[in-house]
């Protein structure tokens, strides 16, 4: 097989899932493009140092989240992860419904205005279906503060959820029209 | 572990239960069977998480993002390094070299056959020469022998074929020089140059320098020389 097509392959398998990761990190789908294209163009330049095969998606996920962290220090926003709030406590009854009853864009929305500490590991979580370990191998982060922040990180997309929920079913007011003589 | 730690727990835990062989989790999970409130938390827990994941994984990447990635990818794609054009021209550079080497005596000026001549016969002067006398062998020492055969239009051996029958390697001028001694009515020698080493005219040369006659020829392979104590006559019969 030629480098061509093991390439194909490759983002074949994982652009998909890499762009849905980069679109909850980013909030925007240029930029999640943006990301997701980097990777790859990491992967074609330094790809081939990876010896070991089993690690390409590991390698790959990890390498998106720091190419997000590397453009987001360029930039002006900054978050202390350390200084983040607390999340609730427990899920409300009804929260897998009112999920449920929204489109799949009003809850990546929602995804998106979680914190960022938390949005990284709870994307993972969800979108790839990793374990605990390898979602902290991904981020280089302890297993400890992968399960705080995806404690913490669906408490908040709860209460985003929430207020979604409660917009939703807010009928605006008919501005009245003003008469003239 | 309490209801806390049990529940902090499980919310890394997948819906699919491939992680319930996890020490931990199993510890959480047997909390739970024991628990009806835990219970019901884990249930709604999960019922959410596969909600929000089945949502999230209906996104779908922007259409032309693949072609995007592929094409920026071949542009951007290091060259491997024995592609890179400075390695190209260094190999050639190499190759270069080693070929102007390798085919030095070839490439370098070619020797005039008037300094072959004038070389051989010093070297029939010469008291090494008396010493040597080769004859030849099979085919050759056939064809010399005969008296009806005459060498100006060379012998049908190449150089290589003459240098494996056993005939003597010299060197006149830096070129290698094949000599061949025969008998016919007196002593006669016949030396056989590669052409490409000696340049000059292809008509033949005949010279006389003290007892010794010569006569130097070329055709397309060779350069000849061939040389007698027996005087110019007897030279020609056999040329």
């Amino acid at each position: 097989m030629s480098s061509d097509d093991s390439f194909k392959q490759l983002v074949d398998a994982y652009y998909a899932p890499l762009y849905r990761f980069a679109l909850s990190l980013a909030r925007n789908s240029a930029d999640a493009c943006d990301l997701t294209q980097q990777t790859f163009y990491v992967w074609a330049t330094k790809g081939s140092a990876l010896r070991d095969g089993s690690k390409v998606k590991t390698w790959l996920f990890t390498t998106l989240y720091r190419e997000f962290l590397r453009g987001r220090r360029r930039g002006t926003r900054m978050t202390a992860f350390d200084d983040l709030p607390p999340g609730e406590e427990d899920p409300l009854a009804a929260e897998a419904d009112l999920a449920l009853n929204m489109d799949a864009q009003l809850v990546v929305e929602a995804l998106q205005e979680v914190d960022d500490a938390f949005r990284a590991p709870l994307t993972l979580f969800y979108l790839e279906d990793l374990p605990y370990q390898e979602i902290a191998d991904m981020l280089e982060v302890p297993i400890g503060t992968v399960m705080s922040r995806l404690s913490r990180g669906k408490a908040q997309l709860r209460a985003v959820l929430a207020q979604k929920e409660t917009a939703q079913k807010v009928i605006p007011f008919p501005h009245s029209q003003r008469k003239t003589s | 572990m309490n209801t806390i730690e049990a529940k902090f727990i499980l919310q890394a835990r997948r819906p699919d239960g491939r992680d319930d062989a996890d020490p931990q989790f199993a510890e959480a999970l047997a909390q739970a069977r024991r628990d009806p409130a835990l219970a019901e938390w884990l249930a709604r827990e999960q019922a959410f998480d596969a909600t929000v994941s089945g949502k999230l994984r209906a996104v779908q990447p922007p259409a032309g993002l693949r072609d995007a990635i592929l094409a920026g990818a071949r542009m951007s794609r290091p060259v491997p390094f024995w592609r890179r054009a400075q390695v190209l021209a260094m190999a050639a550079s190499v190759a270069i070299i080693i070929g102007l080497v390798s085919t030095w005596p070839v490439v370098r000026p070619a020797a005039d056959v008037e300094r072959l001549a004038l070389g051989v016969m010093s070297e029939v002067d010469s008291d090494a020469h008396h010493d040597a006398m080769p004859r030849p062998q099979g085919a050759l020492r056939t064809l010399l022998a005969d008296s009806g055969a005459r060498l100006a239009a060379g012998v049908p051996f190449n150089f290589d074929q003459l240098k494996a029958s056993g005939c003597r390697s010299l060197r006149i001028g830096g070129r290698e020089v094949l000599e061949v001694c025969f008998e016919r009515g007196g002593e006669f020698h016949l030396y056989v140059a590669r052409r490409s080493d000696f340049s000059g005219d292809a008509e033949p040369m005949f010279r006389e320098r003290g007892t010794l006659a010569s006569v130097t020829w070329t055709d397309a392979q060779h350069a000849y020389v061939l040389v007698t104590g027996e005087g110019a006559a007897a030279l020609r019969n056999v040329f």
